[in-house]
């Protein structure tokens, strides 16, 4: 069982919409199976950014969970539906293309995500080291409520390689 | 049949529904209609709509909650009915006006108009309680039967394009946020908004 589950747990999460990536299988396997969340497979990511503003007007506490290809797909709705109502949004996710990447086919995402986030205005940090998670999990999760605006974590391989 | 009589008949039975609209001359007809603090307007985002409503309904199983599609919308996220239908919440009725037309960018027809069938496509998805109507009456007994129903249920209802003359509303989208989720705050008893972040840092 993934500890990222916990990590959201103790964030205050309790519900995640995703879409699978290899990196994040197991993440993806815990939150189907444990009872603390209300988890949503999702057949495209755009739509998970929709259902997770209506998971939290009636007062719950989403994350989204989707390889940054998945993030490419969700530009239209985090700009005219989180931006434009102010709908908080915790983005998990997975920095596929980066320099620890092995698959050449991930390479052109690795060089476009962090500046397609700029230009959404969404607050981004890199996760490099699994010891990190809880704490920018908390953090995160905490932002993203204040502020009522989409933040996103980009997880890197390292970060990831206790799963 | 036109859109603005079904929705008269809606309003006359939606009671505390959550309701929630499409983008266009839904949302102009319903504010006018039947404007309450239990309705979402969605005013972009374009296939949405569903998927918002869905994510509500899952979220909040004690109460009703109807959505306002329109056809070319849902053409834009037909996977998203199979994410709908796996689930199944039986609080969730999916009422989609077919007027087989874009209607607000200028009426260029959509695909419903030719050969493809909104409700077959959802029986396909795995939705169980469906129906097409085409006359009013038809339309007051099966949203009717929709409402009463413990089932998720969509319905099609081929309706003239055209937005009944009513005026514009002033409200914003952040507006409609403040006032749609504070109603939900009250209704259910949960606190939704987070104090400001100075304030929980003091606290601490």
């Amino acid at each position: 069982m993934s500890v990222i589950v916990d990590y959201l747990h103790d964030a205050g999460i309790d519900f995640a919409a995703t879409l699978p990536d290899s990196w994040i299988q197991d993440l993806i396997l815990g939150l189907e199976r444990d009872p603390r969340f209300i988890h949503v497979p999702l057949a495209k990511e755009e739509e998970g950014v929709g259902i997770c503003a209506g998971a939290w007007m009636t007062g719950r506490r989403p994350v989204l969970l989707l390889q940054n290809s998945g993030l490419l797909n969700c530009c239209n709705a985090l700009t005219t539906l989180s931006g434009l109502y102010d709908i908080p949004l915790l983005l998990l996710v997975s920095y596929r293309g980066s320099l620890e990447e092995n698959s050449f086919f991930h390479v052109p995402l690795g060089a476009v995500t962090g500046r397609v986030l700029d230009s959404l205005g969404i607050p981004y940090e890199l996760v490099s080291t699994a010891a990190e998670l809880p704490k920018r999990i908390r953090d995160a999760a905490s932002f993203t409520r204040i502020s009522q605006r989409p933040v996103a974590l980009l997880l890197s391989k390292s970060s990831l390689e206790a799963e | 049949m036109k859109r603005y009589e079904c929705l008269q008949n809606v309003a006359k039975s939606v009671g505390e529904s959550v309701v929630v609209t499409n983008i266009g001359g839904v949302a102009v007809e319903w504010q006018h209609l039947h404007d309450t603090e239990s309705t979402f307007y969605l005013w972009h985002s374009l296939g949405l709509a569903t998927s918002i409503a869905f994510g509500m309904a899952l979220s909040w199983p004690e109460r009703k909650h109807v959505v306002f599609e329109g056809d070319g919308s849902l053409l834009m996220n037909l996977g998203g009915l199979t994410t709908v239908a796996e689930k199944a919440p039986s609080n969730l009725v999916v009422l989609v006006f077919d007027n087989q037309a874009h209607e607000s960018p200028g009426g260029y027809r959509t695909a419903t108009a030719g050969t493809a069938d909104l409700e077959v496509i959802a029986r396909g998805a795995g939705f169980q309680n469906t129906a097409t109507v085409r006359t009013l009456p038809e339309f007051e007994s099966a949203f009717g039967r929709a409402m009463d129903r413990d089932e998720l249920s969509l319905l099609v209802a081929k309706v003239e394009t055209g937005t009944h003359n009513v005026p514009f509303p002033t409200m914003d989208a952040r507006e409609n946020k403040y006032r749609f989720v504070r109603w939900v705050e009250r209704t259910r008893g949960v606190t939704i908004f987070e104090p400001p972040g100075h304030v929980t840092k003091m606290r601490e």
